[in-house]
């Protein structure tokens, strides 16, 4: 395949999944992803535990000052889901990654989608992206260009994220992944 | 409700597909008429599949497997560098027919195919129900290039 490479299969993602289920409360707690005009993401909640400092954003409206950010910050629910640490740098050493970027957990209910899109600025030009399955059930299918997979719960992808893509949930239960975006060099 | 297809395993999902097998025996089966019981040899599929000879498309409905498409590809017999894919299997549950689920899973089945490196797919239906298959091989764009016969020996 060329717009996804299986990296791991099997990963425990027990003890992240039941930290989640604990505090439901981390879900959504900021919606920029998912609310902003336009967004592909209107259907998702998020969790967002890595990711670029808003605060310039927010005093000038420039979606730039996001886009196109290579540095991340902890959010709250770093802290509040140690448990992903040892998933991420596990990854990290697997592809010799020398920098983290973003780690997003996102939900996307039975029968919701991720609309087509391409991703823009930093998160695909400096970064690769990299999904971890936290819960995937047959149905649930990750489409790039003229490819489609099913996650398997506990498998670790990369994902061309240059190229359109989009998302369908058509399985039993939500489907959770982990996003996590590393500069490999 | 939405109906996707997707390629999967046969070896990880032969426990799910067998409870369905009885319904497309019931319905299409003539071997059913001579008192031949549905036995598939199992084993040999799963040795096929092993060997990536094996196309295994499901259809499903929030999950739930409502139709399956099974097939074999590989090298033709006769000319070893077509990679052809015959059909040996295909279903849609009668519950979920008529809404474009037969569609969707032959798309599937064309685009793995294709990405398979098949150039060729050989398919048929049952001349004795071979209504809606008919209709769905004309509209993927096949031909019709052979006819195929049965013989029971014993008459």
């Amino acid at each position: 395949m060329r717009y996804f490479q299986q990296l791991a299969g099997g990963i425990n993602v027990t003890p992240l999944m039941n930290a989640i289920q604990r505090q439901p409360d981390l879900w959504n707690a900021n919606t920029i992803r998912t609310k902003h005009p336009g967004t592909a993401h209107a259907e998702v909640s998020d969790i967002l535990l890595r990711f670029n400092d808003l605060a310039e954003f927010e005093r000038t409206g420039n979606p730039a000052t996001i886009t196109d950010d290579k540095e991340c910050i902890p959010y709250p629910a770093w802290e509040k889901l140690p448990q992903v640490r040892s998933i991420i740098f596990d990854l990290m050493r697997t592809v010799e990654a020398t920098r983290l970027g973003r780690v997003i957990i996102t939900k996307l209910m039975p029968g919701k989608t991720i609309t087509p899109h391409v991703d823009q600025g930093a998160p695909a030009t400096y970064f690769e992206r990299y999904q971890i399955a936290l819960q995937s059930l047959p149905g649930a299918l990750f489409n790039i260009g003229n490819e489609t997979v099913n996650f398997r719960t506990g498998d670790a992808w990369w994902i061309n994220n240059e190229v359109e893509h989009s998302v369908v949930n058509n399985s039993a239960d939500d489907r959770i992944v982990m996003i996590v975006d590393l500069r490999c060099e | 409700m939405m109906l996707t297809a997707q390629v999967e395993s046969l070896t990880d999902g032969l426990a799910e597909i067998k409870p369905l097998l009885p319904r497309h025996y019931e319905e299409l089966s003539l071997h059913k008429d001579r008192g031949v019981q549905l036995d598939p040899l199992y084993d040999r599929y799963l040795m096929k599949d092993a060997v990536g000879e094996v196309l295994y498309v499901t259809l499903r409905k929030q999950g739930e497997l409502v139709g399956y498409f099974v097939g074999f590809i590989g090298p033709a017999l006769h000319y070893a560098s077509c990679v052809t894919l015959h059909s040996d299997i295909y279903y849609v549950v009668p519950e979920h027919r008529g809404d474009g689920g037969g569609a969707i899973l032959f798309d599937a089945v064309r685009k793995e195919a294709k990405r398979r490196g098949a150039r060729y797919w050989m398919s048929g239906d049952k001349e004795h129900a071979h209504l809606h298959a008919d209709r769905l091989h004309m509209m993927m764009g096949f031909q019709k290039i052979e006819n195929v016969f049965g013989l029971w020996l014993e008459d």
